[in-house]
């Protein structure tokens, strides 16, 4: 008889103490299954036969692969173009700064069909910057140099915000003690603010890659072939339909969870060194 | 603190409040969900203007796919639509009378056929050999190696089976027997071939499709090819006349012997034959007899709002409807048809007799 009671009041006295961790795990349940759910499913519902088909099929297994292949491309170009322009922007006013950072965000919400057009007419055969790349032999219609361009301008801007928020948390402080003993800025970037910064730029890159991955927008103005992983899901549908399209973007997802999770182990197991 | 955070509330809450005034406005609409054809964006935007003022109480949905892929939005992805628009008027008999739904019925069981196209070869004022096409050689110019030619995926795209048709007949007409393999087919790792028996040439099209060479730029959708061929990276296409002339390119009037747009050439459009050769096809049955382009429209049997669907087919077929059409340069069949006026709903039987 007495059981009861002592059991709610403990039970109260628990939900008491850690009412804002009970509240928070259901509202992150709610959204941890809404996007874990269709992925589950689409793996793991679909038609095996048609799976195991894809599994030896170079034409999957290869646009796979030059997707994985040419998103990485981009985010290292854009690694190299994107960390200093975050680096001024986080240590740095000019005029018009607010502009400028509002204008690198353009490209998330363009629509990618208008990007991929957009880009069409800078860097097609008859414009000023394709007709550059031309004359050394770089064409962006249906190369990997057109599905790098696409992906590059769609995903750049993550890598860019995500670096300069890591830029800005890095103490300004701990440049000057630098510079006053003797180092040059090249030196205190090298060893001191992109060492400090460097997880938030590892994740930006790492955001960068695997939204270069899920492009198709704008990759299919510019390069149908090569064929990307998300086109050729969007060919198989259209020409065979869901059974055939559902087991490639199967074994994207699987690819790329193993991909990402593995690098969110590597960038874990290196904070807990910090 | 508290004010800023007060201030965000006031912002989220007003932004909802204007929001769900801005949908909430006015009398209860009805809803009804038109999947067309990409060819038909242009004149059922403009009839879907002059339909809604005529019934302020019925809000018109439009969603525009490729015509094959306007169908799988019912069949395969279990969308109710109410109306399916496409441009092969053969392709709702073939992929929405033997599918069925999970009750048992067919997903359509009629079909109107309504309005035609015809094909053109479209370019730009700096496509290659611009100034000297015509139609005695433009079958040559485009299957000149230094010329690109965009082609639309025959495997996907009502354009694409086309344009071989057109190749196809054009290989007769000018009496060219290696056409078809010069302008697209041997630029494939593995060739589109073309072979005429008996007066029939039948264009095979193999399961990969893979250009190999920079003569031949390949796109799912004739709009990508526009927007290449407006940006100068394709000189040639072959395309509707009314997306063309929509664009606003130029375009070069096919004989009509070959252009599938003209009724009275039927018998001679049949001297074609595309064979798509797709061991998975699954809803499509891969040949396609060379017929005049005629554009099919249906209400499925599962659609939700048929009697507004109704009404807006007995606007399209009516005279307000077929001006715009005109406008678009899409001719409207005369008289229109119907294959099973038996299976129509009663408002419509009347239009046929």
């Amino acid at each position: 008889m007495e059981v009861w009671p002592k059991f709610a009041r403990a039970a109260g006295s628990y939900f008491k103490r850690h009412r804002l961790l009970i509240v928070f795990s259901v509202f992150s349940l709610v959204i941890l299954l809404f996007i874990l759910i269709p992925l589950f499913k689409m793996v793991f519902l679909s038609n095996k036969a048609a799976l195991w088909q894809a599994l030896r099929d170079t034409t999957v297994l290869e646009s796979i692969w030059v997707t994985l292949y040419a998103a990485l491309i981009t985010a290292v170009i854009g690694f190299i173009l994107g960390v200093p322009l975050a680096y001024i922007l986080a240590r740095h006013n000019f005029p018009l700064k607010g502009a400028v950072e509002g204008l690198i965000d353009l490209p998330i919400v363009v629509p990618h069909t208008a990007a991929g057009i957009a880009l069409l007419f800078v860097f097609g055969r008859n414009y000023l910057l394709g007709k550059w790349f031309n004359a050394i032999g770089i064409n962006f219609v249906d190369s990997l140099a057109g599905i790098i361009i696409a992906m590059l301008f769609v995903s750049v801007p993550f890598l860019i915000d995500s670096a300069k928020d890591g830029f800005r948390k890095v103490d300004v402080r701990l440049e000057n003690v630098a510079r006053t003993l003797g180092a040059s800025p090249w030196q205190v970037f090298r060893r001191v603010t992109f060492p400090l910064a460097r997880r938030s730029i590892f994740t930006g890159t790492l955001m960068m890659w695997a939204r270069g991955i899920s492009e198709f927008g704008a990759v299919i103005i510019l390069t149908y072939f090569p064929m990307v992983a998300s086109i050729l899901i969007y060919q198989r549908f259209e020409s065979y339909g869901l059974t055939q399209a559902i087991p490639v973007a199967a074994i994207l997802v699987v690819v790329c969870a193993l991909i990402f999770i593995g690098f969110r182990y590597i960038l874990q197991r290196e904070k807990k060194r910090d | 603190m508290r004010q800023f955070r007060q201030g965000i509330i006031v912002l989220l809450l007003s932004c909802v409040i204007v929001f769900s005034g801005c949908s909430g406005t006015g009398a209860k609409k009805s809803t009804l969900v038109v999947l067309e054809a990409d060819s038909l964006m242009v004149p059922f935007a403009q009839i879907q203007t002059a339909f809604e003022q005529a019934n302020p109480d019925i809000n018109v949905e439009l969603q525009s796919y490729g015509s094959i892929q306007a169908i799988r939005q019912v069949t395969e992805l279990g969308q109710e639509a109410d109306i399916v628009a496409v441009a092969d008027d053969s392709l709702i008999p073939m992929m929405m009378y033997q599918s069925k739904m999970a009750d048992g019925k067919t997903y359509a069981n009629w079909d109107i056929e309504s309005n035609t196209n015809q094909l053109v070869l479209a370019y730009s004022s700096t496509s290659k050999y611009a100034d000297e096409i015509n139609s005695s050689n433009w079958y040559q110019i485009i299957s000149r190696p230094d010329v690109t030619f965009g082609f639309t995926d025959p495997r996907i795209d009502a354009v694409g089976y086309r344009t071989l048709m057109t190749l196809g007949l054009a290989s007769l007409y000018y009496n060219d027997p290696t056409l078809v393999q010069d302008a697209v087919g041997s630029h494939f790792s593995m060739p589109i071939t073309a072979d005429t028996v008996d007066g029939i040439t039948t264009v095979s099209v193999p399961e990969l499709l893979e250009p190999t060479d920079s003569h031949l730029v390949l796109r799912n959708a004739d709009m990508e090819l526009l927007a290449l061929l407006q940006s100068g990276n394709i000189d040639y296409t072959i395309d509707y006349k009314s997306v063309v002339v929509q664009d606003g390119l130029n375009y070069l009037e096919l004989p009509p012997e070959i252009n599938l747009g003209d009724s009275s050439y039927a018998q001679n459009y049949q001297k074609v034959i595309v064979d798509i050769n797709y061991q998975r096809f699954l809803s499509v049955s891969p040949i396609f007899q060379g017929l005049p382009i005629i554009y099919g429209m249906t209400i499925p049997n599962n659609a939700q709002n048929t009697d507004a669907a109704i009404k807006f087919i007995q606007f399209v077929l009516g005279p307000k409807g077929q001006k715009i059409f005109q406008n678009c340069n899409q001719p409207e069949l005369i008289p229109p048809i119907c294959d099973n006026v038996s299976a129509l709903p009663n408002a419509l039987k009347t239009l046929f007799h």
